[in-house]
């Protein structure tokens, strides 16, 4: 995994997940069954370098019970057989093959089709929205963005400050109940961000980005209720001063970061109206993530 | 998109929410998410298929007291607006 442009050595790489691995044949080690949300997955890989970064990367992720294993989505990741040396990795989805990639890359792409899986595999219940959640005594903080938004630099930051992680990437939100489901995938953490201490000492000086489990930088949440909403607003950073949205103006630029939308808009639009109309929801820029987490915090008190 | 006439009358084509003072719509055929303001919103609830633009513009100045000859320009370009958008559609 050495002389790509990302790596997972952030996760303290250990062999966590072995004492589960299955054998499908004599170098096949099978991690999980974990919950992507709500959809248990595994994952299997004949190698035992990859199989050490597969293990740190997923061990935040919640398990399956064994009830459900049995329908667990399985990724395998084997050498491929198409002569490129250049991407030598198949990614196998229930032995359909995904994608072929680099060394640098079968942990990203793992990550990104659990990702996909957490979404499109959301039951009736809940709603997904592209956000960075934290949690502070059972209390969830939506960090809604686009990609690129800084959401996992803001979450990253708060559970280094002793917040608890719920996710980088996904609020999957019960709109009665409020209640938050865990997706902790390991963080995306970017060089020239407040991260490169941690990055210079878990991958070196020349990895520019690094997938590090939240266990390494705080504390893994295991669910919240949804009580704050923060749109972070990247095209004015500056002092941090939130202003709050009308629940109109709130739900309108929710509703842009909910990806099931176009598959379930009669029922999603309208959930993400409820919830518009329970959450307070604050738009702000940020350039002191020290004082954002303060501003934070005393939102979160005031609700 | 229809020609807008006097004797038009429109009815919503899509999902929306209603906040009191603004509402939010999603176009689902366009995936289109429009915030209308508290105007916009206003106009937007007189659309139910039975009165006509011209009826519209009568209520709206009774509500109002603006003379219809002033609101005339700017409803007109709010349900062109809408017509654009796939917010709303000609009543069958």
């Amino acid at each position: 995994m050495s002389g790509g442009t990302l790596s997972a050595r952030c996760t303290r790489v250990s062999l966590v997940g072995r004492d589960d691995a299955v054998a499908d044949s004599s170098a096949m080690h099978r991690f999980g069954p974990f919950l992507a949300g709500e959809t248990p997955f595994t994952v299997g890989v004949a190698d035992a370098g990859l199989a050490h970064a597969i293990a740190g990367a997923f061990r935040d992720m919640p398990r399956a019970d064994a009830a459900v294993a049995h329908r667990a989505v399985r990724f395998d990741v084997v050498r491929s057989s198409t002569v490129d040396p250049e991407r030598p990795w198949s990614i196998r989805r229930d032995g359909q093959v995904q994608e072929t990639v680099v060394d640098w890359y079968v942990l990203p792409y793992l990550i990104w089709e659990v990702s996909r899986l957490a979404v499109v595999g959301v039951s009736d219940v809940r709603v997904p929205v592209h956000a960075g959640v934290v949690e502070r005594d059972g209390l969830g903080v939506l960090f809604v963005g686009a990609t690129h938004s800084g959401k996992s630099t803001t979450v990253a930051w708060f559970v280094r400050a002793g917040w608890r992680y719920v996710s980088d990437e996904l609020g999957l939100v019960d709109p009665v109940s409020l209640d938050l489901a865990p997706f902790p995938r390991p963080i995306g953490l970017r060089r020239g961000g407040p991260f490169d201490d941690v990055i210079d000492r878990v991958a070196g000086p020349d990895v520019p980005e690094v997938l590090c489990s939240a266990s390494d930088l705080g504390v893994v949440s295991r669910g919240a209720e949804l009580a704050l909403v923060v749109l972070l607003d990247r095209r004015t950073p500056g002092p941090t001063v939130p202003r709050r949205l009308s629940p109109a103006a709130g739900m309108f630029r929710l509703a842009q970061q909910v990806p099931s939308l176009d598959r379930h808009a009669a029922r999603d639009f309208h959930r993400i109206g409820d919830i518009a109309r329970r959450v307070p929801i604050f738009e702000f820029g940020i350039d002191d993530l020290d004082v954002a987490e303060g501003v934070v915090a005393g939102l979160l008190e005031g609700v | 998109m229809s020609d807008l006439t006097g004797s038009s009358r429109l009815v919503p084509a899509c999902e929306f929410e209603d906040f009191g003072d603004e509402i939010v719509v999603y176009v689902v055929e366009r995936a289109g998410l429009h915030h209308l303001n508290r105007s916009a919103a206003e106009v937007f609830r007189l659309l139910d298929g039975q009165r006509s633009m011209d009826e519209m513009l009568v209520f709206l100045a009774d509500r109002t007291g603006v003379a219809v000859e002033n609101l005339a320009a700017d409803v007109e370009q709010v349900l062109r607006g809408f017509l654009e958008s796939g917010i709303v559609v000609d009543s069958p």
